[in-house]
């Protein structure tokens, strides 16, 4: 009976349940036909032309930097990658000398003293006049800061409202690279104190820095007066961002609009970046060249038929395959390709000749005796240390470039280790002759300072780098080269003491940098600069 | 408790003391030229030895180390926490914008740890051996597992570039720091998730329980006002002395979504030996983690009355 009931009441229910759900379905269609009309007389709506309102798109830029933009030189504002300062003379994209703040230069004819003249009309952001005094002030202080960077000065003269003159004691050859250098930047001599130091960037340049939070942003906005004509963007935000695949993803979210810089994109993010339909990759052969360094005081690399053997064992094409993705250029010489005019002609280094740079070891007398495939002379292996630092492994593949050199120098027999260290710590250890092999890179001033720097005896990385090379032949020649005004004499020295290095070998050029950035597809007008000096004041946006 | 944190704040100053004379002095004992490291830092890999000693007279690295301490010192006293040497910016000016910040991010981190691990850890201990209690911690041993700055990518590659719903980067409203701080909260919470499902099952063992439950107390009853406050105890000491944890594993989310806080600036200041901001993070750091326990402690004594009245006859 029960059973009935319950069995009657479960179908009365059972039916109901279905009427409710009928009612319910028919009500939800009528929801979904309602929706869909409303969506379906939207889109017409949404696709009758309609008269276009002239849009104006917002002239901002927000950059993706891997480095804070504020700590350079001590100026609070990277002269090249804000424009916020701007040196007397400008390098263009091939790396040619352009008039900048000044107009023209000139040497006089015993080479001592150089006649700059300045642009008139020139005001710096807080309305002081770009003048010969400022250039004078600017001048005494980058010359007192960084004495070897600008030559012997005798005197700095102002010898009228726009004409500087520059006495030397010593002929210096290269000044006019000196003052392309972006750490000569023409400041505004009223926020430079006593000691020289720089308190706030008030340059000339196309924008003025108007924030800066250290370690997060920097803001830049349009200098109105700029002499070279107003640009086009009002509003300049670099963000430093310093994980580089969270600067991709910015990129790629669109909240970043651009990435620039040395580093800026590393290469193994190219090839998804590639495929974005709304970003633009863009390479340029950089001037940062990347050379490898041989201790010449050491047992193991005094003999230059040794350097010769590592110089033919190793292969700089696989290096530039597998940890540049591609993006690197093989260097014949110790001029890198963006000072073409001073490269040797003839491809002075050659790589990857195993079998040569077994017979040089052999020859040296490093022969592999025990047969474990280390060699040995004298009884001693030869097992070398490869110093990295950590800052520039942080900055460049150098860990897998170090590996891949430690592998082929295992093919012919040599043990490498590698060690990793703090920048202070290596720098050190290399001054102190306690590592072999080293790497680094070298943007350099001039292709006359970059070879004293790597091959006179006095050079900076010749000490610093713990490479120990002396040759008075060389010494001679660079010292003449320094001295040299005359372009075509100067190059005709240049290549002398390019095949001179090739003949010794102290170092090893690895690779010339390919600088890689990326800009959102609506970004116009940016042109990668090999030393990475922005155009802004050519760059527009053209759309959301 | 007055006079018990009066003397604890007496004790401090002494443990300040000693962190900044530890660090001043492992700072400087660091192999490698410190004025080297800051030319370098300031303008560029390319410096010539007059630049270094310049920048070595200018800094005062050419006096003894312990004249340069005592000078940090006199003007640490002062209130002077003394320049940085890569901005040449006031170092209390580079600490309190950044500060915040990270204090913001870590109370975040927290925030989310709490979340997940107080009625997760609670729920697994209900329910012990159960489905949702190997779920959750084999979850917790994810979370563990889980390095934070993949963690971080993962996230913004799904929230940020796929779905477009959260920033991936920097610091704004409160959409920026949802990722950050689940990034950081998620290790955490792991952690915290195991301590309390602990905590809570042996909480659930105890007499008093027993006699909750026979008294007729319904179960949310029991769990909620007889286990969860004695529960949590432990959870709340490791959570005061995991928060100065979170400050350092904060530099890694930091770097992650370029969050501009104060354990990157240390970590950038270490490398360039930018010794007065180095010295003002690690005081400020020691600092919070001392707070931390105190506040740990003082919680503690309210949380277990016994903890109180123990201090009260002394």
């Amino acid at each position: 009976m029960l059973k009935r009931i319950w069995g009657r009441t479960t179908t009365v229910v059972v039916k109901e349940a279905r009427i409710i759900r009928r009612r319910k379905s028919k009500m939800f269609n009528k929801t979904i036909s309602l929706v869909m009309c409303i969506l379906l007389l939207g889109s017409m709506v949404a696709g009758c032309p309609r008269p276009q309102a002239e849009v104006e798109v917002p002239q901002e830029v927000v950059v993706g930097l891997g480095r804070d933009p504020g700590v350079a030189y001590g100026y609070g504002a990277h002269p090249s990658l804000t424009r916020v300062l701007e040196p007397l003379i400008f390098r263009d994209i091939k790396l040619e000398h352009k008039p900048g703040l000044a107009t023209s230069w000139k040497v006089s004819d015993d080479r001592l003293t150089w006649t700059i003249q300045l642009r008139e009309g020139v005001k710096f952001h807080d309305g002081t006049p770009f003048n010969a005094e400022a250039a004078k002030h600017n001048l005494e202080r980058v010359s007192v800061r960084w004495p070897g960077r600008f030559g012997p000065i005798k005197s700095i003269d102002a010898v009228g409202e726009y004409t500087v003159k520059v006495t030397h004691e010593d002929v210096f050859a290269p000044f006019a690279y000196s003052l392309a250098w972006p750490g000569a930047a023409m400041i505004s001599p009223g926020v430079i104190d006593e000691a020289g130091k720089v308190i706030e960037p008030i340059g000339t340049g196309p924008f003025k820095r108007v924030e800066w939070v250290t370690g997060e942003k920097m803001v830049l906005v349009r200098n109105e007066d700029y002499w070279g004509g107003k640009p086009k963007l009002e509003r300049v935000t670099l963000k430093f961002i310093p994980d580089p695949t969270t600067r991709i993803m910015a990129l790629e979210a669109g909240e970043i609009d651009m990435i620039i810089d040395t580093g800026g994109v590393m290469p193994e993010h190219v090839p998804t970046l590639i495929m974005h339909p709304e970003i633009e990759v863009l390479t340029v052969p950089g001037a940062v060249p990347h050379y490898m360094t041989l201790n010449t005081k050491s047992v193991f690399f005094d003999d230059t038929r040794v350097r010769r053997a590592i110089m033919y064992a190793i292969d700089p094409e696989s290096i530039i395959r597998y940890a540049l993705e591609g993006y690197g250029k093989v260097m014949t010489t110790v001029t890198p390709h963006s000072e073409s005019e001073w490269m040797h002609p003839e491809p002075l280094f050659q790589f990857n000749k195993p079998d040569k740079a077994r017979e040089l070891l052999q020859e040296a007398g490093w022969i592999d005796t025990d047969g474990d495939g280390i060699r040995e002379r004298n009884g001693e292996k030869f097992k070398v240390t490869f110093l990295l630092s950590t800052g520039l492994v942080g900055r460049w593949p150098y860990d897998t470039i170090a590996e891949i050199i430690q592998a082929q120098l295992r093919e012919v027999g040599i043990q490498v280790e590698l060690l990793t260290v703090e920048t202070g710590l290596w720098s050190k250890k290399l001054k102190e002759g306690k590592a072999e092999i080293s790497i680094r890179p070298w943007a350099g001033i001039s292709p006359q300072e970059r070879l004293h720097s790597w091959l006179h005896s006095e050079g900076i990385n010749v000490l610093g780098m713990g490479i120990f090379y002396s040759n008075q032949e060389m010494d001679k020649l660079i010292n003449e080269l320094m001295r040299t005004t005359d372009e075509g004499v100067a190059k005709r020295l240049a290549f002398e003491i390019q095949r001179i290095a090739a003949r010794d070998i102290p170092i090893i050029p690895v690779y010339d940098e390919v600088l890689i950035n990326a800009v959102r597809h609506n970004i116009r007008g940016y042109k990668l600069h090999p030393w990475f000096q922005v155009n802004w004041e050519d760059i527009y946006v053209v759309g959301p | 408790m007055l006079t018990y944190i009066i003397r604890r704040i007496g004790v401090m100053v002494f443990i300040l003391l000693g962190v900044s004379v530890i660090t001043f002095s492992m700072m400087h004992f660091v192999p490698g030229d410190p004025a080297e490291v800051i030319a370098i830092e300031r303008y560029g890999e390319e410096v010539t030895a007059e630049t270094i000693e310049h920048v070595r007279r200018e800094l005062g690295l050419d006096q003894p180390v312990y004249i340069q301490y005592f000078r940090w010192l006199t003007n640490v006293l002062q209130g002077d926490l003394g320049y940085s040497a890569r901005t040449d910016r006031p170092v209390l000016d580079e600490i309190l914008t950044r500060l915040p910040a990270t204090i913001q991010l870590a109370l975040a981190g927290m925030l989310v740890s709490l979340i997940i691990a107080i009625p997760v850890g609670i729920i697994s201990a209900t329910k012990q051996y159960s489905i949702v209690d190997n779920v959750s911690m084999f979850g917790a041993l994810l979370g563990v597992s889980m390095p934070n700055f993949w963690l971080g990518l993962l996230l913004i590659l799904l929230f940020s570039v796929h779905l477009g719903w959260l920033p991936v980067f920097g610091r704004g409203g409160i959409e920026h720091l949802i990722l950050p701080a689940i990034t950081l909260g998620t290790g955490m919470a792991a952690i915290t998730t195991r301590l309390m499902r602990s905590s809570m099952l042996e909480v659930l063992m105890q007499n008093y329980i027993r006699t909750a439950r026979a008294k007729g107390l319904t179960e949310k009853l029991v769990i909620g006002k007889h286990a969860l406050k004695n529960a949590v105890i432990p959870v709340v000491t490791i959570v005061g002395l995991q928060f100065a944890h979170l400050l350092e594993g904060a530099v890694i989310v930091e770097t992650i979504f370029a969050w501009p806080g104060i354990g990157r600036l240390m970590v950038g200041s270490i490398f360039a030996r930018d010794f007065a901001v180095v010295q003002g993070c690690v005081l400020f750091f020691a600092l919070i983690f001392v707070l931390s326990n105190l506040i740990v402690d003082i919680s503690y004594a309210y949380l277990d009355p016994r903890i109180r009245y123990a201090r009260r006859r002394v």
